[in-house]
């Protein structure tokens, strides 16, 4: 398994390499070829994930290690399932570097965290709960990139920086609207999640503490994309502001993933 | 035998001679047909548009066929030959069939890179291969000419983007809001400039147009061209408050609008997307509009600064255009040589040559008093026997050679013209040729290039 994950890995560097060659000189070649180069990357990685699950007898999202790898494979498959379908340039390449950025935090964290506590704890309720969450974070995730993608569109068209680049990145309106539409896909999966995680912790855990740091950032997290659907349906709110209110939302979600998920006093196989 | 291109084109005719020189569409097929009866001329397709009338043809010599060629052009039209020879074009061999691939790729048109023209040139080809005027040789290059444009287009993208002011603030509206059918177009003043941006944003498929005017008269009748509606100058700020895209064209010397006027506007647009063109001089519109978040303001000078960023890009894709065109130069020939017939039909024109020569020297042993002037005579008319005796041989040669059996055909062809000796010494020059151009390719290549 170790050499098919190494090979996913050194095709996905080329992949990204020729996203960036395609990103900074608009060569098709490079953006065909590095497509069918994600795709085996994708393919791999499948397989990779499959093998897990056979190896643990489980479905392995219980460590942040597992976590972060189902969390990356997540990314991928939506890039590649948006790219087919809505052919938004750059947006492979945007979620792709997120995708390796996340692969390389899984590559460096130790993989044997607890299992024995994890495999004690593990019940379908926490799995439905973590890959609720881990798929929230997908959307929420590509949601952020097609805000980039729009400040960088914005600032092109502000700035009046005519090109190639301009003229190949989506409208502002249909950016906009993917934002809208993908955050719309993770609100609904984040509480649908978070209900079912306090469920499980009520259940399993001896001190359920709601005021554990990775239990109020999840809640944060929540009210923040809230106020993003306060902003976006009831006050109508569009463009620029609400896309900046979008990338900060998204930041937030970042550190209650990676720093809260350290303080909290019973996420411990997840720290 | 060889490829060659006559005819005229924007670069070397002005329109009053263009237009002199157009074959109609319907016309377009009789005279390919009758094109394909000139001495010389082997297969043919004629592309004529508003900006080019060029026939491609296969000729057992180039000079004749060129000859030929400029003869039908001046009779079809009723022009002197003399009277048209200056504009025109003329390119043989391997220069002909490079310009058929920039043709068909947009390289030689006016607008850099449009794609429409390849539509034309294959219309003529099918054309041409309908009513019988190709044969192998072209047949083989029109499709690798159609196949190669269509793949430079794709690759390259060279004709994606707007070169025309006009279009560049649609495609600049259309970078903003996606589709045009749902926005509502707010046209401030009333005259030529503003009327022509409010039919091109029509044609574009905007939902809505209303035209705000110092005159209400004039706006009504502009807006009416365009089921739109009109308001006078007062209510510009509450037409602004529903306008998603803004022409402002008036002969006012101050601004119209400005940022103090529109700011106030913002949150009641609930951020919405403003997207502002000035094609006034002096500029109708406040150039702080673009301080403000919601306001996409461009004037005359950006329009144009797209048009030349795109052109610019159009002459990047147009050089990468001519590298890939090179190695489909390459293969062409490669696939000529293939055929084997050129050897052949080489050796049977000299042959042929060889004994016109003779006849000539023999006749002019035997009638010693023949002026200059007979000589001459003497020597067209018996060169002319030999094409049109070798005509029907070398189409058929050229067939034959694509044709199954190949091989054999041509080796019963060379026995009976008794050619075959000549043939290997044709096949050992064009050898010897090939070897030189490679030596200088590569030697070309070797040089070192600065260029990152």
């Amino acid at each position: 398994m170790a050499p098919l994950y190494e090979l996913s890995i050194l095709l996905y560097i080329a992949s990204i390499l020729l996203y960036f060659i395609d990103f900074l000189q608009q060569n098709r070649k490079a953006n065909e070829t590095a497509f069918w180069l994600l795709s085996v990357v994708w393919l791999l990685q499948t397989l990779v994930f499959a093998f897990r699950i056979i190896e643990t007898k489980r479905f392995p999202i219980l460590t942040m290690s597992e976590g972060l790898y189902f969390y990356a494979w997540l990314l991928i498959t939506l890039s590649l399932v948006i790219n087919r379908l809505l052919r938004v340039d750059f947006i492979v390449f945007f979620t792709n570097v997120l995708a390796f950025f996340i692969l390389a935090i899984h590559t460096f964290v130790p993989s044997s965290q607890s299992p024995a506590i994890a495999e004690r704890l593990v019940s379908e309720l926490l799995i439905i709960h973590i890959t609720l969450a881990l798929g929230a974070y997908a959307a929420f995730s590509l949601s952020f990139i097609f805000s980039v993608l729009y400040m960088l569109q914005y600032s092109l068209l502000k700035r009046k920086k005519w090109g190639a680049r301009l003229w190949r990145m989506a409208d502002l309106a249909k950016l906009d609207f993917l934002s809208y539409v993908l955050n719309l896909l993770g609100l609904p999966m984040l509480l649908l999640g978070l209900i079912l995680g306090v469920i499980w912790a009520y259940i399993q855990i001896d001190h359920f503490h709601w005021y554990d740091a990775k239990v109020l950032g999840s809640f944060v997290v929540l009210l923040v994309y809230g106020i993003y659907f306060y902003k976006r349906v009831v006050r109508q709110m569009q463009g620029k502001a609400i896309a900046l209110w979008n990338i900060g939302s998204f930041l937030f979600l970042l550190v209650n993933f990676f720093l809260f998920g350290s303080l909290s006093k019973f996420h411990f196989w997840y720290a | 035998m060889q490829v060659i291109v006559v005819g005229v084109n924007y670069k070397t005719a002005p329109v009053e001679i263009r237009e002199k020189l157009a074959f109609g569409e319907a016309e377009l097929g009789e005279a390919m047909r009758r094109l394909a009866k000139q001495k010389s001329v082997l297969e043919n397709v004629i592309v004529s548009t508003c900006n080019r009338t060029e026939i491609y043809a296969v000729v057992d010599q180039p000079h004749t066929g060129r000859y030929y060629i400029k003869a039908f052009l001046a009779e079809w039209f009723g022009l002197e030959a003399e009277a048209i020879a200056p504009y025109l074009l003329v390119f043989e061999g391997e220069a002909a069939v490079g310009h058929l691939f920039r043709v068909a790729a947009g390289l030689d048109s006016m607008v850099l890179g449009e794609t429409q023209i390849l539509g034309q040139v294959k219309d003529s080809y099918l054309l041409a291969q309908e009513i019988g005027t190709t044969g192998t040789i072209f047949n083989h290059l029109f499709k690798q000419a159609v196949t190669f444009a269509k793949r430079a287009h794709s690759e390259t993208g060279i004709g994606a983007h707007a070169v025309s002011v006009s279009y560049a603030a649609v495609e600049l509206a259309k970078k903003i809001f996606g589709r045009l059918a749902d926005k509502h177009v707010l046209i401030i003043g009333a005259g030529k400039m503003g009327a022509l941006a409010a039919q091109n944003l029509y044609g574009s498929g905007v939902g809505k147009v209303t035209v705000v005017n110092r005159t209400l008269e004039k706006a009504k009748q502009l807006a009416k061209q365009f089921a739109g509606e009109a308001k006078p100058l007062s209510e510009l700020s509450c037409a602004l408050l529903e306008a998603d895209i803004v022409i402002s064209s008036t002969g006012s010397k101050g601004y119209i609008l400005t940022k103090e006027m529109v700011a106030p506007l913002e949150k009641m647009r609930k951020s919405r997307p403003l997207f502002m063109v000035d094609i006034a001089v002096p500029r109708d519109l406040d150039p702080a509009l673009a301080e403000l978040e919601t306001v996409f303001l461009y004037d005359i000078d950006d329009l144009q600064d797209v048009v030349a960023a795109n052109l610019a890009e159009r002459q990047k894709a147009a050089a990468r255009i001519e590298t890939m065109m090179e190695a489909e130069l390459v293969a062409f020939s490669q696939w000529l040589q293939t055929l084997g017939v050129v050897p052949v039909i080489a050796a049977l024109r000299e042959k042929a040559l060889a004994i016109q020569a003779e006849t000539m020297k023999s006749l002019e042993r035997k009638l010693p008093h023949l002026s200059e002037r007979d000589r001459k005579v003497l020597n067209k008319h018996t060169k002319s026997i030999i094409n049109q005796l070798l005509r029907d041989p070398i189409l058929q040669a050229k067939e034959l050679a694509a044709g199954p059996n190949a091989g054999e055909a041509l080796e019963l062809f060379m026995k009976i013209f008794n050619i075959e000796d000549a043939v290997k010494a044709q096949q050992q020059g064009m050898k010897r040729e090939e070897t030189v151009r490679n030596d200088r390719q590569q030697a070309e290549a070797a040089r070192p290039s600065w260029q990152l």
